[in-house]
């Protein structure tokens, strides 16, 4: 979702504007996968980098996401079709968000027509690293052993678990890096750089990057059937979830 | 009835779509191999001439192979060119792992073509020990294959297991990654084949690399290997500013 901030230049708007406007392009395109029978979506929208961003820029986008937050808690269609998931760092939102975002999560956890993620105060590496953390944890007290470590179970204990990866991934405004998003899950993902800019992102746009996966989709290597979980790891990772669930109903309280 | 229509309709209006597309791509393929035949590549370059106006160029270029067989003679010209153009790592990434298994042909189609003064460091021989005191041109050269992806990440979270190491901060785990890499992260990274895919290449070290697309290395020109320098040095980087 790169490309706000030119956007608000070039139409002599505030920054808010772009950002603002950057917002209403994710309920597009959540609108056109409906359309197109794309279930799910990931969006990048607050990276853990991003907090070297001036102090002012920062409250602003803060706001700005406890507003835009709201606006979701009282959409009905988001709240009774979409299972909202916002994929992070939980202990870094800020105190004035965590029980909003976690609101949110926890209205939406039951929905499966449509899946809306949003990276929000999230690293890839951070979450990689919280993934081995967890699993390092779980050996040394015994839940797991060792040799259970495998490129399945880093994946299902990230953020993102029980979720399938991306088979398509776009970055807007000519940038040409993924700046520390999904570097895990988008390993067999079909790339797409589009030279124009997220708040001006259009159907046709959209379109183009789809196509773009039909005429390849053949040629992505799918990766590899995952092993059976044996019953320890099974255990360990619904303890894993039971522990991030608990945390949200924490935030709530 | 209509149903079944209009399912016909958007059926032949797709197939006619990926037709135009597909005879568009044919166009756009033939006209860049009758350009390329009109260049001709540089076995030896003249390092300030061609490269002298970069402003900026990777430490580490990493060359993605995707689905295509490896070609040894342009695997060699990119190591050339690298070394020329001052790239003190160069990486190929083949995730089907043919290149691994034939490194000597490469090795030997690399020694053919360098001039005697230039160092080829390759860090899969074990002979390839970095040796200090060596004057000429260098570049460390590494061939990586699929284990070495999230396999990495893997083999490094089983040792820590393993180990009473409690601290697992993002900086212990990039340096731990770091020491099994042996490379710093590739700055710039080419992607082969018309399939723009990662195809599993290690998913730490790709943060902030800039991806560049091409057809295919197989007869890449010197002029394109410079055209990709050029277009990546003019990326800038923010870093979440």
């Amino acid at each position: 979702m790169d490309g706000n901030r030119r956007f608000a230049v070039k139409n002599n708007l505030l920054k808010e504007g772009g950002y603002s406007r950057g917002f209403g392009k994710i309920l597009a395109t959540l609108r056109w996968c409906k359309e197109l029978g794309i279930k799910e979506i990931t969006v990048y929208a607050f990276s853990i980098e991003n907090f070297k961003r001036s102090r002012g820029e920062v409250k602003t986008l803060m706001t700005l996401a406890g507003d835009k937050i709201q606006e979701l808690l009282t959409d009905d269609e988001i709240v009774n079709e979409v299972c909202v998931r916002i994929i992070g760092n939980m202990l870094l939102w800020p105190e004035q968000l965590k029980q909003k975002c976690a609101e949110l999560m926890l209205k939406t956890k039951d929905n499966d027509e449509m899946f809306l993620n949003v990276a929000f105060v999230y690293t890839s590496r951070d979450e990689i690293a919280n993934s081995a953390r967890e699993i390092v944890a779980g050996v040394k007290s015994g839940a797991i052993e060792a040799e259970d470590i495998d490129e399945g179970l880093i994946s299902d204990c990230l953020y993102t678990s029980g979720r399938p990866d991306p088979e398509l991934i776009i970055r807007t405004s000519g940038e040409i890096r993924f700046s520390d998003f999904l570097l895990w899950q988008i390993s067999h993902s079909q790339i797409c750089f589009l030279q124009v800019l997220w708040p001006d992102v259009s159907f046709w746009y959209f379109l183009v990057s789809i196509i773009q996966y039909q005429r390849h989709c053949n040629d992505l290597k799918k990766p590899g059937s995952r092993q059976v979980k044996s019953e320890r790891v099974r255990k360990f990772l619904d303890r894993l979830q039971q522990r991030r669930l608990a945390q949200l109903q924490d935030f709530v309280r | 009835m209509n149903t079944n229509f209009a399912i016909v309709i958007y059926r032949v209006f797709y197939f006619l779509l990926h037709c135009v597309f597909t005879k568009f791509e044919t166009l756009q393929a033939f006209y860049k191999s009758q350009k390329n035949k009109l260049c001709h590549e540089f076995a030896l370059v003249n390092d300030k001439k061609h490269f002298g106006k970069l402003g900026k160029t990777p430490t580490h270029l990493t060359v993605l192979l995707g689905g295509e067989e490896p070609s040894p003679k342009d695997l060699a010209n990119l190591i050339l060119w690298c070394m020329a153009a001052h790239i003190t790592f160069i990486s190929f990434y083949d995730y089907k792992g043919s290149l691994k298994k034939h490194e000597n042909e490469l090795h030997l189609v690399v020694e053919k073509k360098k001039a005697a003064t230039d160092h080829v460091i390759w860090h899969s021989h074990p002979d390839g020990a970095w040796k200090n005191g060596y004057s000429g041109r260098k570049i460390h050269v590494k061939v990586l294959s699929e284990n070495d992806g999230k396999g990495g990440v893997v083999d490094l979270t089983k040792k820590l297991a393993r180990t009473s190491e409690t601290d697992i901060s993002i900086e212990s785990f990039d340096a731990g990654l770091r020491e099994q890499f042996e490379f710093p992260d590739p700055e710039l990274a080419v992607c082969c084949g018309k399939t723009f895919c990662l195809y599993g290449y290690p998913p730490w070290q790709i943060r902030v690399t800039e991806f560049l697309n091409v057809d295919s290395h197989h007869n890449i020109t010197f002029n394109h290997f410079v055209n990709l320098l050029q277009i990546y040095a003019k990326c800038e980087q923010r870093f979440g500013k």
